[in-house]
């Protein structure tokens, strides 16, 4: 069992509903985003072109945040999933740094603009270090990741990559993970 | 054990009424908003909006019960008063003003429809007696381009493409993935499917991402660009001549107009470039059927009824309109439908008050009666009515959902004319800078919070949903309720005892109660007609498509489109230009925000912290502006600071900022509300003039 995500960047045009579900389920601080969707544009006007690139903690299969932990409080589950102990994690950022995709956030909630209150869960994550985690409680539950759920475009498909039957597997064939050659085994693909 | 709910609603977070949502409650919270996948209309579009809803529901913030002002205006001091305090106190001062100097003295404004009641407050005006009702959007939102497609096309067909039947879309001054989530993933699906995608837009926007053809218009100019277009397609003989022989009227005296629009004269306009016009044109009028989805371009520039006119002009010379995978006509599902004149008890309204109507000796295509628009006032008119007393004076406002402090247009005089107001009543769901200014302040329920219908003609094509409570915030009613209640009071015609009598009597004619409904699934369906005004004529004088208009030569307008330069502009006054040497939109829009709401909401306040200003990055470079830096946009009339986002997806000379931040970043204190358009008084927020420079990190 290993699962995976892909996303068809020709479907995504950057709403950020996926974001905002992210955040929601979540309930993560002000400028903490376990997902994310990014611009990238090319060309000179008026010949530009553009796409969006959401992006994500990969889940790599051999992660750079894990090698780094001093304290053993990143590890990777059997179905695939790199998960943060937060009782080990003692804050020292060296995952932050070493993550290829700058899919991890030393956790605080100090940006808040005026007028805009806190609304997340009393927070014991102040002080450790965050990210994605596939939402793997409510994957474990049955049901879907929160982005994945609620992208209107069905433009992210997720499901274990070990099933030859699943809608994931068979999209993996014709998608590719981002720095693809640098030998971290991401789990999270795109279609471009 | 936890007990999960889940309950099938409609949203209506951005007054679209649309989307068909799954709401998951536990224990009673609501936890989680999700699209509705099997949702018969909108299959599972949604927005940030929506989902973050849930952080809007439970905001700290939330008014939770009525207000009183207690000291001077604007004080920011309140007192907690009763529904009943609070209802009677509006009735009784609104009321009075009307005793006392006459029903024209008491404006009812609405702004975002928070349901389904966007009709239901020109009824209640009308019984009211007012002739002064009116929208924060009105004249720059949905009525313009309403009209011209009445006039041309007898009927909203632009509002309706058939994306998902269609081999080409041209998606003009409108950017769906950000403001109208269920065109956008048909749009979206129809490309996956293979159909092209030409999208207009100074900026290249979310939409434009997806373009096959970009065309990044001249803020402002699009009418000439519809016309160029029509001229290579008729030069080029890409027209569907049969159709024209059949369903139109004055394709000659067309050709004769659109004969000086060529590329190149087109193209020094609007400042695309000729290729491009040309590569539009054809698309769309050979890989067809071919339809277009329009917005709120068509109402915001400096004449838009000729846009909305030439721009269905384009789609009726190719054929398209009426016909699957073209423009389409709404429907009803067979309700009551509520835009319609007889709905809104126009004709209670005593006839001598029609002329008394704000605007409409300067703009009778928006305020007087003419069978084909909702008449309304002309908000800079009302405003200027409180500060002169010219004509008359307006005395007292009831504004339902709207913020017009930051809104609309000039928002210095807004201010002004608000403080000077004997009465205000607002109701809203936060105390918004409008709110601040009133006399009462009635809580407002939000989308997720009473039983309702998604029926206005943005949320209907043969299709009737239910929204369902799912949520009590605490003393908050919906708008439906409030003006029922306030009916009661003011002993007002025509209204009803309850807002579940009031859904029943708009469902009767289906033979289902809002009960009924709701068991058997809360949605009804009725299979649109398509072709039959190809079949049984179009709803105008003629029974044809008008493309050259004898109503509007008999309104003394002329009866061809024709392109009008900007107000402001390099070229009507080269003058101002010299100092403000940038043309401006305020028209940008982003997929978290509708107008001035939900800035206060976390999840989507994180998205789009700040606001933002679009400027090409040579453009920024000569004037040594980076990414990031704060920038002073300056207009003749003041200046606003914002992000800069640098980018060369807009033209050298062009400006776009954001709309709806308040304060130093509120858009309208660039615009002007002098001068506006001809006939129907739209103020100009795309095509201004401005100044960037650097403010500082």
């Amino acid at each position: 069992m290993k699962y995976a995500m892909v996303i068809d960047l020709t479907k995504c045009v950057g709403c950020n509903a996926c974001t905002a579900a992210c955040k929601i389920d979540n309930s993560t601080g002000f400028g903490v985003k376990y997902g994310q969707v990014l611009e990238v544009e090319a060309g000179r006007f008026p010949d530009v072109t553009k796409f969006y690139l959401p992006i994500l903690c990969m889940h790599c299969e051999n992660p750079e945040c894990l090698k780094v932990c001093p304290t053993g409080a990143t590890f990777r589950t059997k179905e695939g999933v790199v998960l943060i102990d937060r009782d080990r994690c003692m804050g020292c950022r060296y995952c932050v740094v070493a993550c290829p995709y700058m899919a991890r956030y030393f956790y605080n909630d100090l940006k808040r603009p005026l007028g805009v209150p806190r609304m997340d869960l009393e927070d014991e994550r102040l002080g450790t270090v965050e990210k994605c985690d596939f939402c793997i409680d409510r994957v474990r539950e049955g049901d879907l990741p929160a982005c994945v759920k609620a992208c209107p475009y069905e433009a992210r498909t997720f499901g274990d990559a070990d099933d030859p039957n699943s809608r994931v597997h068979g999209l993996m064939a014709r998608a590719k993970p981002l720095k693809e050659d640098e030998g971290f085994n991401p789990s999270v693909y795109y279609i471009w | 054990m936890s007990q999960v709910e889940y309950i099938r609603t409609t949203c209506s977070i951005c007054g679209h009424n649309q989307c068909g949502v799954i709401v998951k409650r536990v224990n009673g919270k609501v936890v989680e908003i999700m699209p509705n996948r099997d949702d018969p209309m909108t299959k599972g579009s949604i927005c940030p909006k929506s989902i973050a809803s849930v952080q809007l529901l439970y905001h700290p913030d939330r008014l939770k019960y009525p207000l009183k002002r207690d000291g001077p205006r604007g004080s920011g001091k309140w007192i907690r008063i009763t529904w009943e305090e609070a209802l009677d106190t509006v009735a009784s001062r609104l009321l009075e003003i009307k005793e006392k100097y006459g029903p024209e003295a008491v404006v009812m404004a609405r702004g975002t429809n928070r349901g389904s009641w966007i009709r239901l407050f020109n009824r209640f005006a009308n019984s009211f007696g007012t002739p002064n009702w009116t929208e924060s959007g009105g004249a720059q939102c949905f009525t313009p381009r309403s009209i011209a497609q009445r006039l041309t096309l007898g009927g909203l067909a632009l509002e309706w493409p058939d994306v998902e039947n269609s081999r080409t879309i041209m998606v003009w001054g409108a950017n769906p993935p950000a403001t109208w989530s269920p065109k956008s993933v048909k749009i979206i699906r129809a490309r996956s499917n293979g159909a092209r995608l030409i999208v207009v837009d100074p900026v290249m926007s979310n939409m434009a991402s997806k373009a096959d053809v970009w065309l990044p218009v001249r803020p402002g100019t699009d009418v000439a660009l519809a016309l160029g277009m029509i001229n290579v397609i008729i030069n080029e003989r890409l027209y569907d001549s049969e159709y024209i022989e059949k369903y139109t009227v004055g394709f000659e005296s067309l050709k004769e107009r659109v004969s000086e629009y060529t590329p190149e004269r087109v193209s020094e306009i609007t400042w695309v470039p000729k290729e491009r016009i040309i590569e539009a044109a054809r698309l769309f009028a050979t890989n067809r059927p071919s339809s277009i989805v329009i917005s709120a371009t068509f109402d915001e520039i400096v004449d838009p009824i000729q846009l909305g006119r030439a721009v269905s002009i384009i789609s009726a010379i190719t054929g398209n309109v009426d016909v699957r995978g073209g423009n389409i006509f709404p429907e009803t599902a067979g309700q009551v439908s509520i835009d319609t004149n007889d709905f809104i008890m126009i004709d209670d309204l005593p006839k001598e008050l029609d002329s008394k109507r704000l605007g409409a000796d300067r703009y009778p295509i928006l305020s007087k009666y003419l069978k084909i628009n909702f008449p309304m006032a002309h908000y800079p008119t009302i405003l200027e009515s409180i500060i002169t007393g010219r004509p008359y004076r307006v005395r007292a406002m009831f504004i339902m959902g709207g913020n017009p402090m930051l809104s609309i247009a000039n928002s210095e005089m807004a201010a002004e004319a608000l403080s000077r107001l004997e009465f205000l009543a607002v109701a809203d769901l936060f105390l918004s800078k409008t709110a601040e200014m009133a006399d009462v302040v009635l809580p407002a329920a939000s989308w997720l919070e009473y039983d309702g219908l998604a029926d206005s003609v943005q949320a209907t094509y043969g299709h009737l949903r239910i929204r369902q409570k799912a949520a009590t915030v605490g003393e908050a009613r919906s708008d439906t309720w409030i003006m029922i209640e306030l009916a009661k009071r003011m002993k007002l015609k025509g209204f009803w005892s309850s807002e579940r009598e009031y859904l029943d009597y708009i469902l009767s004619p289906t033979g289902m109660t809002f009960e009924q409904l709701r068991e058997r699934g809360g949605a009804i369906y009725h299979e649109p007609s398509v072709g039959s005004r190809l079949k049984n004529g179009f709803n105008t004088p003629s029974g044809k498509i008008e493309l050259y208009s004898q109503t509007l030569k008999e309104w003394g307008y002329d009866p061809l489109p024709f392109y009008t330069e900007p107000f402001e502009s390099p070229y009507s006054t080269p003058e101002v230009a010299k100092q403000y040497p940038f043309v401006l939109t305020t028209g940008r829009r982003v997929s978290t925000y509708f107008h001035t709401a939900q800035r206060n909401v976390p999840a989507l306040r994180d998205i789009n912290p700040e606001p933002v200003v679009e400027i090409n990055s040579d453009t920024a470079r000569e004037l040594g502006i980076s990414n990031g830096d704060m920038v002073r946009v300056e207009t003749r009339r003041g200046y606003v600071i914002m992000k800069a986002k640098l980018t060369q997806g807009i033209h050298p000379r062009v400006v776009a900022v954001q709309h709806g931040w308040p304060d130093e970043a509120n858009d309208n204190r660039l615009t002007d509300n002098t001068a506006c358009a001809t006939g129907i008084g739209s103020t100009t927020l795309r095509g201004l003039l401005c100044n960037i420079r650097r403010e500082g990190k």
